[in-house]
């Protein structure tokens, strides 16, 4: 079973279940707050009977409305493995959609996030949900470590950008075919 | 305007106060205006104990009513210190004086900063009627205070109602209406703190109109709570039917509660039929199938056994379908027939070879016998349960070799099942059976190496033998961190200063609240004002009341502190810790409802247990604690107390330290000390009344490899330290002779204590000792050998047991 709620800063403290997953990141404090506080809706959680958060969604949006960059943008997207391969992922994502379509306040033209090259289940996990990737950010994740060169690829440490459109995109002018070719450095993809 | 002087600011952090009060008073000689350097005279007056004449200074200053922040600040510590409380605030006084908006701001500031609601709500009324100089000067715009203040008003109401009286809890929810009225409400955030204030002053048909127009415009998500909720207490379950039938099927929410909702409003008002057609008709989903779990309560019609069962047929494979079904699981008649049906038809085929083992049968598996323990408790008294874990583990292994990296396998909840059956059976508690866990855990974990449950688990094995360098590697492998430091590092730092004499952990501990808390937590909380995010505010108030008053946050100090002492470094007790000890008696002491009246403890103690039937098994949890036992409010506030007996007797407090510890200790056997604590106890008690007897001395530990080992030994040492620093400052509250328990004391420690040598000899031989016993005990025990554990992997174990015996070894040799 499960509801969505909205996160509040005291579910800080419940997130061991979810957070001690390796592949999950542990964020400074004001890392989560500010989220909380710039995109209060773009932040909340999906809970069990016992209304323990089983999952969380930390988006935010960004970009510029006339250079039809204005967008959400998953940063962290997270479920507890006894919650894991029942479509509650996939649920968190949708329900984003839903509060960026044409909803106020955002009304955004697309969804994007970041994920590494080399995380093929993130990969097809979103791919399912209609993603595509848009570009490759090279030396993404590298840390800032080491001199990042555009044609020296490596899965470790390059991100995919993959995006979806949403309505506001008529003319499906956000995304494009062939995107896994197209690469960027990371200090390109700054809004 | 402040000026700072750093030589005046550095004597009075190295505890200089002589020389502070002298550059003072040449400060003083030099600007007779700046009210700072007075409030610094009076807070190194308070420091140095003087305590009258700093009271004196301090309250001569505020009548003069100063209005520069740091002055306030300062002199709001310096009262505080002196553990006096001004009828009112150090800026309410100063801002009421000069309502200007940079005043009254600092004041929201202060309030912002020390998460001091009361002070919060009265800041923000008058800075709504603040006068700026000019525009420019204006902070915020006259329509946020409003909203800042209504805001506040219903903060204060929701997390400090036990403190607002009758009369203002009326009228604290009218006044923070009318702001919220005049600011005129406009977005949803906005709409959130209206509808509450709505709701508290009983308006609640307004409200819900409210609601209604506003999610007819914007589906919003907290709204929607607050919609669905009220709607519920107001008993309009017609409505609510309709309602949340629109946001089922029409909006397409297939949203738990709002099931629950629409299948409890069906009931009362007769249309379960309809109920059971909109769910019949539904998508298919897990909501779904449980939503007729749900119409079974209410409905003698439908079948609960046939939809657990087809909840089972379909879910049974997910790791969700236990907890899933928790709560609809109440009689062993209903699920044994399907859990029969299912270990014939599904599990039993693949243990018998006939089908075919995958990753899916191994979680309908453990899905299988957590259910049937949670119809059947008893089981874990049953050497049958553990042999049937072990059967079922053993037969589902060959699936981790091929576990994908960065993924867990569920079959060590059958490993963990065992070991719980195993410590309720075990005829002894202690080093042997502990042993024996440890290495059927490690032996799980070499093959799950992402399985934070097991790893939790090991931690706490690992410190009830004594080796703590084990359980930190754990810990550490887990990069936990900051929120975390407060849940789950208790699990290493508890009673951690006294199995080892290292200080990094404690001082990262503590920093994550001095820095990261500090600098991160109010910023953010002006930047959620800033943005009108009003609906968030509640929550970041209470994290931050619950970081400030952290059970786990003043369980570290008293660790620092025993480590400091024992490594005789007295300084930062006084200058820093003392503080902390100070800070947690206050608010222990109010012992009050609200959140900031009480010691908040946001320790994580349930993800340990999340596995099994996902329950604290309090059997086993009390064997458990038969060594190194886990600690409470009791504990944290008996050692804190020893401890202010120590280093605070100037305090105007003392007296009531000595009756509140006196009163604890008498009731120690219930508490969960140790026998060494106790004993540590006893002798302060002893001191400040000589009618109490000391206990007798402490048992050493027998074996290298219990925690008692170091703790006696280490608590024992403190002991001494403690009564050394109490030989050179006595204070005449301490009737009893204290040489003569010194005395006493330091000739039990000579007697406890051995050198470096002897203790790395004595540690080499128990390892090598229990080693052997614990191989055979695996290779010939009815019990042991079911666990299948190789002796190889035993001697991995050991190996690495043996290094960090010597390194716990290491650490009582240094003191
Ligand atoms: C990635 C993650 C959010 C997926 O959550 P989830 O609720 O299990 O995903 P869903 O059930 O909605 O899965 C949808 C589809 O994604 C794919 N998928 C998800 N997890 C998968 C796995 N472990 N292996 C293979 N495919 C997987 C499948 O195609 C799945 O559909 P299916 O179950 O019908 O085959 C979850 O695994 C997780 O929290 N991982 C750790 C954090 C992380 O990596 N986040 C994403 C990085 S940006």
């Amino acid at each position: 079973m499960t509801s969505i709620k909205p996160f509040h800063a005291t579910d800080l403290f419940d997130l061991n279940p979810i957070n001690l997953d390796p592949l999950t990141e542990n964020f400074f404090i004001y890392f989560y707050l500010e989220y909380l506080s710039e995109w209060p809706t773009l932040f909340y959680k999906s809970t069990s009977a016992l209304n323990t958060p089983t999952g969380y969604m930390l988006a935010k949006t960004e970009g510029q409305v006339a250079k039809k960059e204005w967008h959400a943008h998953i940063s962290a997207v997270t479920i507890d493995p006894n919650y894991r391969r029942i479509g509650l992922g996939s649920y968190l994502c949708k329900t984003l959609e839903t509060y960026t379509q044409e909803e106020k306040p955002y009304n955004a033209f697309f969804i994007d996030l970041f994920v590494k090259c080399n995380n093929t289940l993130a990969i097809t996990f979103y791919e399912k949900l209609g993603y595509s990737v848009y570009r490759r950010v090279v030396g993404y994740y590298g840390g800032g470590r080491g001199r990042v060169v555009r044609n020296k690829v490596d899965d470790d440490v390059d991100a995919f950008d993959m995006r979806k459109s949403l309505r506001r995109d008529k003319a499906g002018e956000c995304v494009r075919r062939g995107g896994r070719k197209v690469r960027v450095l990371p200090g390109e993809v700054s809004y | 305007m402040a000026h700072h002087d750093q030589f005046i600011d550095s004597a009075l952090n190295c505890g200089n106060y002589t020389l502070a009060l002298k550059l003072l008073s040449k400060k003083i000689k030099q600007y007779p205006n700046s009210s700072y350097f007075y409030a610094l005279k009076a807070q190194a007056l308070a420091l140095q104990g003087q305590n009258d004449q700093a009271l004196q200074e301090a309250q001569d200053l505020l009548n003069k009513c100063p209005s520069d922040p740091e002055t306030l600040t300062t002199l709001a510590y310096v009262f505080d210190l002196l553990d006096y409380e001004p009828s009112h605030g150090v800026f309410e006084v100063a801002s009421k004086k000069y309502p200007t908006s940079q005043l009254v701001y600092e004041w929201f500031s202060h309030s912002v900063r020390s998460a001091d609601i009361l002070q919060l709500q009265k800041s923000t009324m008058l800075l709504t009627k603040a006068v700026h100089g000019s525009v420019s000067q204006q902070i915020v715009s006259s329509r946020a205070t409003k909203l800042y203040a209504a805001s506040s008003f219903l903060l204060a109401c929701k997390c400090c109602s036990s403190q607002l009286g009758p009369a203002n809890l009326r009228l604290f929810p009218m006044l923070g209406l009318k702001m919220a009225q005049q600011a005129v409400p406009e977005t949803a955030q906005e709409f959130c703190i209206y509808c509450q204030l709505l709701e508290l002053v009983g308006k609640k048909q307004d409200c819900l109109k409210v609601l209604e127009d506003f999610l007819a415009k914007e589906n919003d998500l907290e709204l929607k709570l607050i919609y669905l909720r009220l709607l519920k207490e107001e008993e309009l379950y017609e409505k609510l039917f309709v309602v949340t039938q629109k946001y089922l099927v029409n909006l397409g929410e297939d949203d738990w509660d709002t099931w629950r909702l629409f299948v409890e409003s069906g009931a009362l008002i007769g249309k379960i039929d309809q109920c059971i057609k909109v769910i019949d008709s539904y998508s298919d989903g897990r909501n779904k199938s449980l939503a007729y779990l749900e119409v079974a309560k209410y409905s003698n019609d439908v079948s609960k056994e046939v939809y657990l069962r087809e909840y089972i047929e379909k879910y049974g494979t997910k790791k969700c379908c236990f907890l899933d079904l928790k709560g609809f699981v109440d009689e062993s008649a209903q699920i044994d027939p399907i859990l029969d049906d299912i270990y014939d038809s599904r599990i039993n085929p693949v243990l018998e070879g006939s089908s075919k083992l995958t990753d899916s049968v191994l979680v309908l598996i453990v899905n299988y016998l957590k259910l049937r323990l949670l119809s059947h408790p008893d089981l874990l008294h049953s050497p049958d349960f553990i042999a049937q874990c072990c059967k079922l583990y053993t037969a589902t292994e060959p699936l981790l070799m091929h576990l994908q990296e960065f993924d867990f396998s569920a079959g060590f909840e059958l490993v963990i099942m065992a070991c719980q059956a195993l410590v309720l059976q075990s005829e002894t508690v202690g080093r042997d059976l502990f042993i024996r866990i440890v290495v059927i855990l490690e032996a799980a974990v070499e093959r799950n190496p992402y399985e934070f449950h097991l790893k939790l688990w090991l931690i706490t094995l690992y410190m009830k033998l004594n080796l703590v360098t084990k359980a930190q590697t754990l810990l550490e492998s887990m990069k936990v961190k900051f929120v975390q430091i407060d849940t789950l590092s208790p699990l290493l730092f508890t009673r951690y200063s006294s199995l080892t004499d290292k200080d990094e952990y404690l001082s990262d501990v503590s920093s994550f609240y001095t820095k990261n808390v500090k600098a991160e937590v109010p910023h953010m909380i002006f930047n959620c004002f800033q943005n009108l995010s009003l609906s968030k505010l509640q929550g970041f108030f209470e994290f931050s009341i619950r970081l400030q008053s952290s059970f786990s946050r003043f369980l570290n100090c008293l660790e620092r502190i025993r480590r400091c002492r024992v490594s005789n470094d007295t300084r930062i007790i006084e200058n820093e810790l003392k503080d902390d000890l100070r800070q947690f008696y206050k608010i222990y002491r109010k012992d009050g409802k609200d959140i900031d009246q009480r010691i908040n403890d946001n320790r994580d103690l349930t993800t340990l247990w999340d596995c099994g039937i996902h329950e604290r098994l309090s059997e086993v949890e009390k064997r458990l604690d038969l060594v190194n036992p886990t600690v409470n409010l009791d504990y944290l506030a008996i050692e804190t107390l020893k401890n202010l007996l120590i280093y605070d007797s100037r305090s105007s407090l003392y007296d009531e330290y000595i009756s509140k510890f006196l009163e604890l200790y008498k009731r120690v056997d219930e508490l969960p000390c140790t026998p060494a604590e106790k004993w540590n106890q006893s002798i302060i008690a002893h001191i400040l009344d000589p009618s109490v007897p000391m206990r007798d001395f402490p048992e050493k530990a027998e074996s290298s490899l219990d925690f008692e080992f170091n703790h006696t030994v280490f608590v024992v040492t403190d002991a001494v330290h403690q009564l050394q620093y109490l030989a050179k400052n006595p204070n005449d509250k301490i009737k009893g002779g204290i040489r003569g328990v010194q005395n006493k004391v330091s000739e039990g420690l000579k007697g406890l204590k051995e050198d470096l040598t002897s203790y790395k000899r004595l540690s080499r031989k128990d390892v090598a000792k229990v080693e052997d016993e614990t191989k055979k005990w695996f290779k010939s025990d009815e019990v042991g050998k079911l666990f299948n554990v190789n002796a190889r992997e035993i001697s991995t174990v050991f190996e690495e047991i043996r290094q960090a015996g010597q390194q716990t070894m290491g650490a009582l040799g240094r003191i």
